[in-house]
Order: structure tokens, then sequence, then C-alpha cells
């Protein structure tokens, strides 16, 4: 498989890093999700509108803070107080859309994030102070890529991968202490949670804040490492593949998002890059599709198969009988 | 001054009266029953007091202060502590977490501790762990501390909700059918340890049964519902011969009405 990979398409240092980089900022995100839906049990399918309030908040910040040369220190204080921006008003947007949500349940709080997201989509698409739907053009405040791509991708592959790992960190020990277990009980149990003395309305709501908060880490990120956020890069699909890297990394299992991201990221760059082809690129939304039904369906252990069988096709895996 | 008391508690839903004008009370270091025929509201009353459901009428008081309408985990934190007629344990976390959980509005540390996992939120673990290691000990289930909730059989299950209910450090204990689907020897030591709760740890005990041996033989007073409507109380010898109680679960006597 490697040659004919190899033959497809050129490898570069740069394009690797930028993989990378990707992986972590799709890990913090399932991370993230992970916390509401997988040890929360609050079904979130608008966590990308919280990414992209994040985006937006540090994008903004930057855009209005005036000529900088990037790495100076107005520019990394900008770049820091955008991250608060971003976090802040992120954080906000959770309390305000997890006030009235978090009286829903199951089905009918996954439509409500959803309409959430797509809201935060088309506000911003319609707002001219935010470029509507040309995007916002983000200034380079830590590094100019310009000639030195290489460089300016490892730089935010370190920032991606501490932001990775602030993240898994926080999320490990908040869930290893009484409160990460008033967390988890609420999802085992509401009403027995509710009479052995756990505020559950209080906890739901700072664990979808907190979960916001950190989708809104991510989107300050993104955003200086894009240089431009555009509200088509907020859609639907992006919530979809977060959802899709949590169930798959396991719900509920931090370590498991953080392989899962890496797997599917890595698999979608593939087919981007038209390593396996022009229709593969057309056929991959088709795939999240079906893969989520499968998953939803049953269950992981199915769709793992249902991976293999894949793989099995396309010469991934060898099948049993098969020489290669 | 009562522990616990209700006063006048009815609870309707629609045109269904579940529970009509229930008096209750439980002393300090008390054992009491509440039992009637399925159906007769005695769930209804424990969800009542307990915060899970709110009464259509009546009061309730814990050692004086009103506490109707209070949320359920606040009248928890005041000291009721309660198990499940259906078990509802918190089946994929382990034995101990179940029984730690109950603590957390007194772990004494915030959330920015347990993220930077400060000394505080360290030493609080500590001692938390060894409280709940000290019930699981009572309740015989010390060595299975590392499994899932769901993975105990059942007889272990009940014991377990048992050891959950009283990290919260309650003053009085509400037990809905503690005993259903234990054996005989079972039922015995489960009567040992509901006695030595209450012995050792002063915590009053109302509880639900069916099982009129293992009511009789532990509990000092007895309330009777039927139909919602309490029917009698007193002691289990007084109970037992009161004829209401008779034909409240027999049915009367041929040519009685």
């Amino acid at each position: 498989m490697l040659p004919y990979l190899a033959a497809q398409f050129q490898f570069s240092t740069s394009w690797l890093i930028e993989l990378l980089v990707f992986v972590a900022l799709y890990a913090t995100l399932a991370a993230s999700l992970n916390l509401v839906t997988g040890f929360g049990g609050m079904f979130s399918l608008g966590h990308h509108g919280f990414y992209a309030v994040g985006a937006y908040a540090a994008g903004f910040v930057a855009s209005r803070w005036g000529a900088v040369d990037p790495g100076s220190a107005s520019g990394l204080a900008c770049f820091a107080v955008s991250g608060v921006a971003a976090v802040g008003i992120a954080s906000l947007a959770g309390v305000a859309v997890g006030l009235p949500c978090l009286r829903l349940r199951g089905d009918y709080l996954a439509i409500a994030t959803l309409a959430f997201g797509e809201i935060v989509r088309i506000a911003i698409e319609n707002t001219p102070a935010l470029e509507g739907s040309l995007g916002l053009y983000v200034p380079r405040v830590v590094l100019d890529p310009t000639g030195r791509i290489a460089t300016f991708r490892l730089v935010f592959l370190g920032i991606g991968v501490a932001m990775l790992g602030v993240t898994l960190v926080v999320l490990r020990n908040l869930l290893r202490s009484a409160h990460g277990r008033a967390i988890v009980s609420v999802r085992e149990d509401e009403i027995a949670s509710d009479l052995l003395g756990v505020d559950t309305t209080r906890y739901k709501l700072r664990t979808f804040v907190l979960g916001s908060a950190f989708a809104g880490l991510v989107g300050w990120f993104y955003a200086h490492y894009n240089g431009s956020i555009a509200p088509r890069e907020f859609d639907l699909m992006v919530g979809i593949r977060i959802l899709l890297i949590v169930v798959l990394g396991g719900m509920g299992n931090l370590w498991g998002c953080v392989a899962a991201a890496a797997v599917l990221v890595g698999v979608e760059r593939l087919l981007l890059a038209g390593v396996f082809g022009e229709t593969a690129k057309d056929w991959m939304q088709v795939c999240y599709a079906l893969f989520l039904i499968v998953l939803m369906l049953g269950g992981r252990a199915a769709a793992l198969k249902g991976l293999r069988f894949v793989g099995a096709r396309l010469g991934f895996v060898r099948r049993p009988g098969t020489a290669s | 001054m009562k522990l616990l008391e209700a006063r006048g508690l009815c609870r309707t839903f629609g045109g269904l009266k579940a529970v009509v004008g229930v008096d209750l009370c439980v002393d300090e270091r008390e054992i009491v029953a509440l039992i009637g025929p399925n159906g007769a509201g005695k769930t209804t009353c424990f969800n009542c007091i307990t915060g899970a459901d709110v009464p259509t009428a009546g009061t309730v008081t814990l050692a004086g202060v009103a506490v109707r309408g209070w949320p359920a985990f606040r009248l928890a934190q005041a000291g009721v502590g309660r198990t499940f007629q259906n078990i509802r344990l918190f089946k994929e976390m382990t034995v101990l977490d179940n029984v730690l959980t109950p603590a957390t509005s007194r772990a004494g540390y915030g959330w920015w501790a347990a993220i930077v996992r400060s000394r505080r939120c360290r030493d609080a673990e500590v001692r938390l762990a060894a409280r709940a290691r000290a019930l699981l000990a009572l309740v015989g289930l010390g060595s299975v501390e590392g499994c899932r909730a769901r993975e105990l059989p059942y007889g272990s299950q009940r014991r377990l909700e048992i050891a959950r209910a009283l990290m919260l450090e309650p003053k009085v204990l509400l037990l809905d059918e503690p005993a259903a689907g234990m054996n005989p020897s079972e039922k015995v030591e489960l009567a040992a340890l509901v006695r030595r709760i209450r012995d050792e740890r002063g915590i009053a005990v109302l509880l639900i049964e069916h099982d009129m041996k293992f009511v009789m033989g532990l509990s000092e007073r007895i309330y009777v519902l039927d139909h919602g409507e309490p029917i009698a109380t007193g002691t289990p010898e007084a109970v037992r011969r009161d004829p209401r109680v008779i034909e409240a679960y027999l049915g009367a006597a041929p040519g009685a009405t």
C-alpha cells in the first residue's frame, strides 16, 4: 500500500506537521465534548457552535488590536487577550444555551444544541462586523508564516499539544475528584443522584459550561493558526466529526479520543490529499453518516467490525487466505 | 422534639388519591416501619418525605424545620438518606465510587482545587475514601470495592445502597423494601445490620417492608396504610391483632360487612 501512496502523493514534513496540528485540535474538541456527553450524559450536537464562538471572539479581538509585529510584546499580549476573550465568551454562550436547554433530555437536547450550532453559523454569516460569509482575516501576532511555513506550523504544533495536554490533565483531575463522581452519577441516574445530595442542575450546567469553555479555547487556537476564519468552517459536519471521534474513542474514555482523533483526521486528510483518488473525496461525507448510523445502532464493536470489513475490501487489512 | 414528622400528608395524581392525610413521626434512635398492601401509598409517602415528590397538602418537618418543598438534594444534605425499591445504583461506577458520591457536598473543596489537585483536595479524598471503606466493611462489601456496581449480586446491591445512603451521615435512614428478594438467612443478617446502624451510629430508621417476620422482629412502632389512608398504628403486637389490618391484608370475613 505504501508505494501506492507515495506514487500518488508527495508527503512533505510541513504536510505531516499540519496533520498533527489538526489531530491535537480535534482531540481537544473531542475531549471537551466527551466531558459533556461521555461523562455528563448530555447529548450535544452543537459543540462546533462553541468552537465557532471561541474562534470569532479571538479573531475579532485580534483584528481590532491594531497593527503589531508578529512575536512582539504587543503581539503576544494580543494572543493572550484573545484567548481569554475566546474562553470567556464561549463560556457565556454555554451558560446561555445550558440554562434553558438542560431541562431537555436525550434526543430533545440533541436537537436544541444542533439548532444552536446552526444559529451561530447563520448569525455570523449575517453580521457585518464579523465580515459575514466572506470570512474574517486574523492578523498574525505570534509568527509570520511567510517563507517559513514549516517553522510556523511546528510552533503551533507545540501550542496545540500543550493545549491538548492541559485539557486532558484538567479533565482527568476533575473526573477523579468528588465533583467528577457527581458529574458521572448524574449520567448514571439523575434521580438517585439528586436524592443523595447532588445538586444535579448545577452540576449539569457547570459541566456543560466547562465543555464549552474548552471548545472556545480550541477556536482561539484555530483562528490564530489558520489566519482566517469563515462560517462554513464551523458547519454541522464539524459537530458530527467531533461526535464521531467521541463515539469511536469511547464515551467516557479520555485517551480513546486522542487515538480516535488521530485515526479519523488522518484518514480524512489522506482522502482530501487525493491519495485514494478524486471520487473518494465526494464519498467522505456519505461514509461519515453511514459510520455514525452504524455506531449508534450497533455500538462500537459493530462499527469497528464494519471498518475492518471496508478495510479488507480496500486492501488495508489482509483477509485470511489472500496473499498479497 | 420529633426528628422527622409528617402531618396531614396528601398526594393526589389527577383524580387518584395516592396518599390521604397520613400523620407519621420518627423519634431519634427509633426503628419504625410503614406497611400496607401493594399500592397502599408507602413509596409515595417516602417520595414526599425525601423531596422526590411534593405533597399536595400537609407538612414535613425535620428536627423542627419545615422542609416541605425543599429540593431533594438539600433534604439529603440536611440528613435524610434513602434507598430505593427498584435498586438505583450508579451501575457503571465502581462500588467505592458509588459510596463516595453522596459525600460530594461535604468534600470541602471546589472545582479549582480538584482541577489543580491541591493538597486540600488530596487530603479530603484520602479522608473520604477511608470513611467509604469503613461503610463498605460495615455492610460486608469490603472486598469488592473495585467492581462495577452492576456486577454485584442482587443482595449485595441492596446492601451497597444502604452503605451509599449512610455516606450522607443521615439523621434518619429511609429503607424502601430492603429485604425484597433476599433469602431467609440474608434477611436475618440485614435485620442485624439495621439494628447495628441504629445502635452504633444513632441513626433513626423508617422502613417499608412486606416481610412480616422481618418487620415484626425489627421495628418498635408500625404504621399501616391501605388505599392511601392510615388504618392503624402502634407496637407490632397491637398492629398484628388489629381487625382493620387483618381485613386490609386478608379481606373481610364473610358476612362481616
